[in-house]
């Protein structure tokens, strides 16, 4: 049934060192966690092993009970200490200086969506604008009309008698209604 | 290093909500206690290893303390005392599963294993078949089970848990769940 070669004691020590770690975690011996991760100070593998078994209980343990808002936080990027990250507003007002990292991690993540709508009716409107100048010609740019007297086309009620080559501006109603 | 203590936390009972502020504390101290030790560290040890190490130690100092500030709450291994003293040890079903690797008649070996599988899932029986064949090397079996090292050892370890249960005698609550995990 063997078919590969005889591994090394060593190496089979050190998967059962993996193994009492994995199932003390299990059952919360913390006792036995810290006999193999002292043993694991002066094995590189050993602690390479460990690291490999974390990963993967990390990510189930997550599923579980998904991580806050803020993952950012737990990756150890932002600073060591907790009393940075509470005072991050009143970093703001100039108290301390920030790092280029806690203002990208301490940034709101609804402002985005609220400045990209902000953009896209930005762009709507000057797209619209130049429609307008583009088909019909702008009344308020043209050199003859009187922009001070005349609504622009578009809030004018279409008339449904109009036509189309009855007034300068009527295709322009015609087009936006 | 943040994701692995609130891993320890997860499992040392802490409760969701709190789990990131928690393992926020946790880190802080920790680091605070490998700064005023870090005499202590020497260069060829491994660092991982050593920082948690220090927040086992904090976890298990905040859980006597717990246990200190409510004597009267019975622990839930103190419910099932019976299930800790005669279930095999770690070591004990390890070895069991070891000294199979080493037999070297094939036909004596499979009879071996098969016996001593006998009454877990088929899945959990091809696993550990597979971890023999592999000589219980995690990377081996990680190749053939084409999953990460990681992987491969938790799921073993897991099945080598079911295969205690299934060799323990019939207390606790744990041999009426081995077959539902």
């Amino acid at each position: 049934m063997s078919a590969n070669a005889p591994q090394d004691s060593r190496g089979l020590l050190r998967e059962k060192q993996a193994f009492e770690y994995t199932q003390a975690l299990a059952r919360g011996d913390w006792e036995t966690v810290g006999r193999v991760l002292q043993q694991a100070q002066t094995d590189p593998l050993l602690a390479g092993m460990l690291a490999e078994i974390d990963a993967v209980l990390e990510t189930e343990s997550e599923a579980l009970a998904p991580p806050a808002r803020h993952p950012a936080h737990l990756n150890g990027h932002l600073s060591l200490t907790r009393h940075a990250e509470v005072n991050a507003h009143s970093d703001v007002k100039g108290q301390r200086p920030m790092t280029v990292m806690q203002r990208a991690n301490t940034r709101q993540p609804l402002t985005l969506p609220y400045t990209l709508v902000a953009v896209a009716a930005a762009v709507t409107l000057l797209i619209g604008v130049l429609a307008l100048t583009l088909r019909g010609g702008n009344p308020w740019l043209s050199p003859g009309g009187d922009s001070s007297s005349q609504p622009p086309a578009a809030v004018l009620p279409a008339n449904p008698d109009a036509q189309a080559g009855d007034d300068p501006r009527g295709r322009c109603v015609i087009a936006l209604t | 290093m943040c994701r692995t203590l609130r891993g320890y936390l997860f499992r040392a009972g802490v409760s969701g909500d709190r789990l990131d502020d928690a393992a926020r504390e946790l880190w802080n101290e920790v680091v605070r206690e490998a700064l005023s030790h870090e005499a202590r560290f020497a260069d060829d040890l491994q660092p991982r290893p050593w920082l948690l190490g220090i927040a086992v130690n904090l976890i298990r100092r905040q859980q006597t303390a717990a246990v200190q500030r409510q004597q009267r709450e019975p622990l839930a291994r103190d419910l099932y005392p019976a299930q800790h003293e005669e279930a095999l040890s770690d070591d004990e079903v390890f070895e069991r599963l070891a000294a199979l690797t080493s037999m070297t008649d094939e036909l004596d070996q499979e009879e071996a294993v098969n016996d001593l599988l006998q009454g877990l899932s088929p899945a959990d029986q091809q696993l550990l078949k597979l971890a023999v064949v592999q000589q219980l090397d995690g990377k081996a079996l990680a190749l053939a089970l084409a999953i990460s090292p990681g992987a491969a050892r938790v799921r073993l370890h897991r099945a080598l848990d079911r295969l205690r249960q299934q060799h323990a005698p019939d207390t606790g609550p744990n041999k009426e769940n081995a077959h539902e995990r």
